[in-house]
């Protein structure tokens, strides 16, 4: 398969980048050893990736400016389509892009959270396909730029022979990297769950270690021996004294929805009780993991106290 | 017989406080359906001592930081804590509130201070003081200068059990950690989390599982459950390494790797995530009960080994 490297790059750097100036090296461990790698799901199947992958880089006497190409401009992008000549049949396509928060890390000038971007390009020429993924290094989290970085702050890894199995993988390994440093650098449960539950309903995200990657970044690793205790033991039945009567839940659509009943009547459970509703759900699912219950009543206290006078009369 | 609350109020104020001096009035029952007050456990478990207990407020403001050298304006509430013979301090204890209620509009808190006082008949009586509306500071609590005893208020509790204790302790953490969840605050959350779970830690197995329920989220559950019953997925183990070996002992997983035919302890992640080690294995543990496992390592590759960089050509 041609080396197109050079001219991508040549695109990047507004000017000539020769193959000479590139350098290449079998792809460190490093690269695949940590969960927050974007090739360690693919390297989680097919050691061999290792092997053939190379990263290529520019060495630093050979440094060059990026200037003028902006990564998140779709016209700049356009311009790495490759058509020197007419017989060439290579396709460049965009399959994926992402970024990773370089926790703890600022830019100077800025004081911005720097992060690392990817861009992920599948390469095909007949039946041959290869991967080119671009990891740039200090960008700034603000405008995601790479306009101010140089050839220093870029690492390109080419896969050969990538299948379409090999191809899912990247791209979610992408997004998994993209996760957890978001994961790791927000201080807000809410932003921290929208990237998860994001994560987790994304139509392409459906591989059991994508999944569980994702299950796992929800519960620290030091604390899922109790979880797991609590999970085994029976559920705690929610306190709903003195705000309802009963609260009824059904299963609709894999979730619960409940009702209130309060002297009588149905009514909607109040918006405020945040945590309440939280408990009751978590009760619900629970119950159904336990015991394949998919509907339920709780009772309160005073009117459990008032069917048993019944009762007796 | 002397009113602890007057003595507790002359304390912090260094002025000399009369019964006369404050209001008193039972205590508003709190809501259950969101654990956010210290005494909702007491309330829910032990009723009649609930409707026993006694809230005090000065009749007048009057300063409480006589006591405590002016920091820049700020004051620390644990420096200004009273001290008292025969009252006992147990337990502190700070519950997020809404930062709009806060002078500064900073995140904002309640810290609450629990003391047993031992009665002359042999019974306990239990106080607790709450101090409003405090900043946090550098992981002190922390009021301005012009603090004063509307903020303030006491709690006594009479003839407190050990159950009760339990309860009022208890009930103090549990509403610590579920007012930061209703806040939204991750990353401190969690460290209070991490702090209650952990194994040292002295917090009663009813707190410990309340915050193991708590941290599943109700929006969790449904992703939660259905990634229990999923296969746990296996580590992904670096290529030079046959086989792993675990098996949970009192002091933790045990972790042997088999590398070039011998049997080498694993201590750090350079090998295996141990993070996803122990995952896998909790999750195996509570799916098949098993406590020890062989994982053999499907990319395994004796000859593979990283290279120097090259030129490319």
């Amino acid at each position: 398969m041609k080396f197109i490297l050079p001219h991508i790059l040549s695109k990047i750097a507004g000017k000539d980048i020769p193959e000479s100036l590139i350098e290449g090296r079998m792809l460190p461990a490093l690269y695949t050893a940590h969960p927050d790698k974007p090739l360690r799901l693919a390297y989680s199947d097919k050691a061999e990736l290792r092997g053939r992958a190379t990263v290529f880089y520019i060495a630093p006497e050979n440094v060059f400016d990026f200037d003028g190409f902006d990564i998140d401009d779709n016209d700049d992008l356009s311009l790495l389509d490759y058509s020197p000549r007419d017989d060439d049949t290579i396709k460049i396509t965009e399959q994926g892009y992402g970024s990773m928060k370089m926790g703890g890390f600022f830019s100077p000038e800025e004081g911005q959270q720097l992060e690392e971007r990817y861009l992920f390009l599948k390469i095909e020429e007949g039946d041959e396909v290869e991967g080119l993924l671009f990891s740039f290094k200090g960008c700034t989290d603000e405008d995601h730029s790479i306009q101010s970085l140089d050839s220093d702050d870029l690492e390109i890894v080419s896969i050969p022979d990538l299948t379409p199995d090999l191809e899912m993988k990247i791209k979610q390994g992408i997004k998994i990297a993209e996760f957890n440093s978001l994961v790791q650098v927000t201080d807000s449960i809410k932003d921290r769950d929208r990237y998860i539950d994001r994560a987790l309903k994304h139509p392409d995200n459906k591989s059991g270690y994508f999944r569980e990657h994702i299950m796992n970044t929800f519960f620290p690793t030091d604390h899922l021996d109790d979880i797991y205790k609590v999970i085994s033991m029976p559920s705690e039945i929610p306190v709903i004294d003195g705000i309802y009567d009963s609260v009824s839940y059904l299963f609709v659509d894999d979730a619960p929805f409940f009702t209130a009943i309060t002297d009588g009547e149905e009514e909607q459970m109040e918006k405020g009780f945040f945590l309440l509703e939280d408990e009751l759900t978590r009760f619900a699912y629970k119950e159904r993991y336990q015991k394949g219950v998919v509907s339920g009543q709780i009772l309160s206290q005073q009117l459990k106290e008032k069917l048993t006078i019944g009762d007796v009369s | 017989m002397k009113n602890i609350a007057a003595e507790i109020f002359s304390s912090l104020s260094y002025e000399t406080i009369k019964k006369e001096d404050l209001i008193w009035r039972p205590l508003n029952k709190p809501s259950f359906a969101e654990k956010t007050d210290p005494l909702v456990l007491l309330a829910f478990e032990s009723p009649d001592a609930f409707g026993r207990a006694v809230y005090y407020q000065t009749r007048e403001p009057i300063s409480v930081t006589n006591n405590v050298e002016d920091n820049g304006g700020l004051f620390s509430i644990k420096e200004a804590l009273p001290h008292i013979e025969g009252l006992k301090l147990n337990y502190q204890s700070l519950n997020i509130t809404d930062p709009a209620e806060g002078p500064t509009k900073q995140e904002v808190g309640h810290h609450q201070a629990y003391y047993t006082l031992d009665e002359e008949d042999g019974s306990h009586t239990g106080v607790l003081i709450t101090f409003e509306f405090c900043d946090e500071y550098n992981n002190t609590v922390v009021k301005d200068n012009n603090f004063n005893s509307s903020s303030v208020s006491v709690t006594t509790i009479p003839n407190v059990t050990p159950d009760m204790y339990g309860q009022i302790v208890d009930g103090m953490t549990i509403s610590s950690y579920e007012s930061q969840l209703k806040r939204g605050l991750s990353k401190r959350t969690d460290q209070q989390a991490q702090r209650i779970l952990d194994p040292k830690s002295l917090h009663s197995k009813r707190v410990k599982n309340h915050i193991s329920q708590a941290m599943l989220r109700g929006y969790r559950a449904e992703s939660f459950y259905r990634f229990l019953a999923e296969p746990a997925m296996p580590p992904v183990i670096r290529e030079h390494i046959k086989s792993i070996s675990y098996s949970f002992l009192d002091s933790g997983l045990h972790v042997t790797a088999l590398v070039e035919g011998e049997e080498t302890p694993l201590k750090n992640s350079a090998h295996v995530d141990l993070d996803e080690l122990t995952n896998y294995a909790l999750k195996r543990r509570y799916q098949e009960g098993v406590t020890t496992g062989v994982i053999i390592n499907p990319l395994f590759s004796p000859e593979q080994k990283d290279v120097p960089s090259k030129r490319l050509k």
